[in-house]
């Protein structure tokens, strides 16, 4: 009785727009038709938009791992009063819409951006030629990084106060070297964070279309953006735009799903 | 305040395929503080849940008074309840806290004010009238909640676990404020807690919960000395349980291990029973002093010293006799003579053998 | 705290400030730049603007089309603030005092949505749902605002829980009950009362999400009902200071959310 209004909800603005969605994406001119699905997997904008968006997304998720992890260990052992300051300060890219995100690094990066002209005055590098950079898959990654890094801290930081530490303690007195330790007894206890976290990155990376828009309008041929042209552009085409929602969503699951799967029995 | 009498009839209850309470009889006398005491898991709480409406028993009726209260919810029964961590309204002061229950039944607000006023006075909480409940003790929690649960005059006072949270001293404190409380109200009370000490020293009557079932119901005197059954002889209190082969029961004559016991008549034939001794009621004596009249006297038995601690008031004394360990109480000058190892004899009366007819 | 102080796996207190510094210019650098940028003249092939100027925001706040899709943002961050709370509420209660196991995955999942369904699926579906001949939300604020709703529920719904969490509601509930309270008496005088403080951080962060979201907002509203994000993307092109200007207010709505959501937090430590 008081999920009512909430299953209401969800079923009017969440399932019936999903079962359009679906719905749609197999309905050709003449009745059911899966060839918009076919399309996609064969006619080279579409399969370049998936490739895009998965490089974009592995990459931002290695990256985001990579750097977020250490980070979040380093803020795991600073004091609780600059702990709880940087808690605050890792929400603020959070609490930022895209847009925000876009604008800050095309005055960082961008053609007259702080850092490009920094660098041009110190080692003399083509203003034009780097800032280029920031409008490819590339530019999209280190844009990205910057509300992908601290999502990570967040998860991780949390694992890491669950740690039972005294294990660590523990193995070496029973003779085990501190690195091996680590890796033997602590690794295994924040792995699944650690799964958690980069699906996370990766999930986010595949849906996020408002940075990459606002940075490079439709320039650069991911799947999100691509399917916005696909619905709004003169050349409307509804049925393909709905297709590749659709592979959009069961791609980012698929990954997330074995991934974690994969990894979870590796060990 | 008139006193309401409580009747639990065959009041069974399970939790999945686990059966928690199975066909509870209990008969509460109005007016009359009861505990009901038993290990962690035997129910006691389940118990108290039904009687108070928070749970449905399965099987039995709920009498409050002469009325069947088994369907009726919690808000109509009329009862008073205090909660093992306090459960104070965090978001209203004492007074609010005291109040909810007037307010909750739209009493007059004059009416109000008074009786807020007369229960901190009865708990001795009135300057704390507008304190928020985590500016107060643990203890002071607790008085607000018993207030708060008086408030409404209640014809039945439900306490599950009360002072189980406080600190040793404080505990020891409520305890006596609880007693006097409640006979100045003359409110009938229905009290658990695991404490069996805590139990005998506050209650008029005492209840033994076991597996789902009602031990024994009787006088803290009662339960202490008296245990029917094996379960409450070992709960309550410390003693010896010997299993002992019955030689004359009109004369009082059984026989454990070798040795010939001498006990008070028994009224019931039996081959088998066990006996309970209390280690009050026991006393060592150094074995040379009885060495040659061993084997002629009754409750005389040979055993040895294996562990002594000290209590206070007494030092217990722990004497093995073939194999089995008898504990005894004994002044703390008495105790000084015997050292560990030393080959001493253990005697006592023939009242100070308690037969446990419960057990088969 | 054994933590304190000691060295972790060989790494000195230096190299953990170092990376805490480098944290903290990372975040912040583009932040202090906007802001910066704000208040220049002019800033083209500059390290930093020249001169100093309140132009852009006067610019903003008195330009129509920039106060009615500010205006237009405060509407559907309001209404949604309040629909979500009103749907959360319930759905936090039932979920906490339900032993259901079944229910309780049905909330995780609910938690986790926002991440798991790109906003422009959703979006085109919204805009293909509600497209009837008769009556086309296409392009109106109401469909920006169920869509905002669906994505705020996490926001709403995870303080709430904490909050609900901290409380031993089950006793509570039930040493109202043996009082005499009503359902409706305990949910006005003790369940929202003690979960003030979770309903307005999870208001405060909705209010925030909502009015700097720009995904949906681009896909579902039109020129009229256009909200001050998607009318903010066309100050791109205007100039660098009126730019910044524009997403230095996004920025500070960001920054005050966050503060005083921080100001509560230390609010209940104190408790």
């Amino acid at each position: 009785m008081l999920l009512l209004p909430i299953g209401f909800w969800f079923f009017f603005f969440l399932i019936v727009p999903l079962a359009f969605v679906v719905w749609e994406s197999v309905q050709g001119e003449m009745g059911f038709d899966l060839s918009a699905y076919a399309r996609v997997f064969t006619r080279k904008l579409y399969r370049e938009s998936l490739k895009n968006s998965f490089l974009l997304s592995i990459s931002t998720t290695f990256l985001g791992t990579l750097i977020g992890l250490p980070l979040s260990y380093a803020l795991y052992k600073t004091d609780p009063r600059k702990k709880e300051l940087f808690l605050t300060l890792l929400a603020l890219p959070l609490t930022f819409s895209g847009l925000v995100i876009a604008y800050a690094f095309i005055i960082l990066l961008g053609n007259s951006g702080f850092l490009t002209i920094l660098l041009s005055q110190l080692f003399g590098i083509d203003t034009l030629e780097f800032s280029s950079f920031l409008f490819t898959w590339r530019g999209l990654v280190v844009a990205y990084l910057y509300f992908l890094i601290p999502r990570m801290i967040l998860v991780m930081i949390a694992a890491w106060s669950e740690v039972d530490w005294s294990l660590l303690e523990a193995a070496e007195i029973l003779g085990m070297e501190r690195f091996r330790a680590f890796f033997r007894v602590i690794f295994p206890l924040i792995r699944p964070s650690l799964l958690a976290g980069s699906s996370l990155l990766f999930a986010v990376s595949m849906g996020a279309f408002g940075t990459a828009f606002a940075l490079v309008g439709t320039g650069v041929n991911i799947m999100p953006l691509l399917i916005y042209t696909q619905m709004s552009e003169i050349s409307v085409n509804l049925q393909e735009a709905n297709a590749l929602a659709v592979v959009l969503v069961l791609v980012t699951t698929a990954v997330v799903v074995l991934y974690e799967r994969v990894f979870t029995r590796r060990f | 305040m008139s006193s309401v009498s409580v009747r639990l009839l065959g009041i069974a209850k399970r939790f999945g395929h686990m059966p928690v309470l199975e066909g509870v009889h209990l008969e509460i006398p109005g007016g009359q503080f009861v505990s009901i005491v038993g290990p962690s898991g035997s129910g006691k709480t389940t118990l108290l849940r039904i009687i108070a409406g928070f749970l449905q028993p399965d099987a039995g009726r709920v009498y409050i008074g002469e009325k069947d209260v088994t369907e009726v919810p919690p808000r109509l029964r009329n009862i008073g309840m205090v909660f093992q961590h306090y459960a104070l309204f965090p978001n209203l002061n004492v007074y609010e806290n005291v109040a909810f229950g007037l307010r909750a039944r739209k009493v007059r607000e004059s009416e109000i004010d008074r009786k807020v006023r007369e229960m901190l006075t009865l708990v001795h909480l009135e300057e704390k009238m507008y304190s928020m409940p985590h500016e107060l003790s643990g203890g002071q929690k607790q008085r607000v909640a018993l207030a708060r649960a008086l408030a409404v005059e209640p014809k039945l006072l439900l306490l599950d676990e009360p002072l189980s949270a406080l600190d040793a001293k404080v505990r020891l404190e409520l305890r006596y404020e609880l007693k006097r409380i409640q006979k100045e109200m003359g409110i009938t009370t229905i009290y658990v807690t695991h404490d069996q000490e805590e139990a005998l020293s506050i209650s008029d009557l005492v209840a033994v919960l076991h597996q789902g079932l009602i031990e024994q119901l009787g006088t803290p005197e009662e339960i202490y000395s008296r245990p029917r059954t094996r379960f409450v002889a070992e709960f309550i209190g410390i003693s010896t349980l010997l299993e002992a082969e019955v030689l004359s029961p009109k004369e009082g004559k059984l026989r454990w291990m070798d040795y010939v016991l001498q006990g008070t008549p028994l009224s019931q034939e039996r081959v088998k029973l066990l006996i309970l001794l209390r280690p009050e009621n026991l006393s060592i004596l150094p074995k040379e002093r009885f060495s040659s009249l061993v084997s002629s006297w009754n409750n005389v038995l040979q055993g040895r010293v294996v562990g002594q601690v000290f209590l206070g008031s007494v030092m217990r004394v722990a004497v093995e006799v073939k194999g089995v360990k008898f504990l005894v109480d004994l002044p703390n000058r008495e105790a000084n003579r015997f050292r560990l190892g030393e080959e001493v004899v253990v005697t006592f009366l023939p009242e100070a053998i308690h037969y446990l007819f419960g057990n088969e | 705290m054994s933590w304190m102080g000691e060295k972790p796996f060989g790494l000195s207190q230096f190299v953990l400030r170092l990376a805490r510094s480098f944290l903290a210019m990372y975040i912040l650098l583009p932040v202090v730049l906007l802001f910066i940028g704000s208040f220049g003249e002019k800033w083209f092939g500059t390290l930093l603007p020249q001169g100093f100027t309140l132009e852009w925001y006067w610019t903003l706040f008195s330009e129509k089309m920039y106060l009615r899709s500010l205006r237009m943002s405060v509407l559907v961050g309001a209404l949604t603030v309040i629909a979500t709370a009103l749907l959360a509420i319930p759905t936090v209660y039932a979920v906490h005092t339900s032993e259901r196991r079944l229910l309780r995955s049905f909330f995780d999942a609910v938690v986790v949505l926002p991440i798991a369904l790109p906003p422009i699926v959703l979006g085109i579906g919204l805009v293909q749902a509600y497209n009837w001949p008769f009556l086309s939300l296409v392009g109106t604020w109401q469909l920006l605002f169920f869509a905002h709703v669906i994505y705020s529920i996490p926001f709403m719904v995870k303080p709430i829980m904490a909050n609900l969490e901290m409380l031993d509601w089950k006793t509570i509930e039930e040493a109202a009950e043996s009082l005499g309270a009503s359902q409706w008496y305990i949910v006005r005088r003790l369940l929202l009362p003690n979960l003030r403080l979770g309903i307005l951080s999870g208001a405060i962060m909705t209010f925030a999400f909502s009015f700097g979201e720009f995904q949906l907002a681009l896909i579902l509203t039109s020129s009229e009902s256009q909200t001050y994000p998607v009318t903010l993307y066309q100050a791109f092109y205007v100039g660098t200071g009126f730019a910044c200007a524009a997403v230095t207010v996004l920025v500070l709505v960001a920054g005050v959310t966050l503060w005083v959501l921080n100001r509560f937090s230390s609010l209940r430590v104190m408790q």
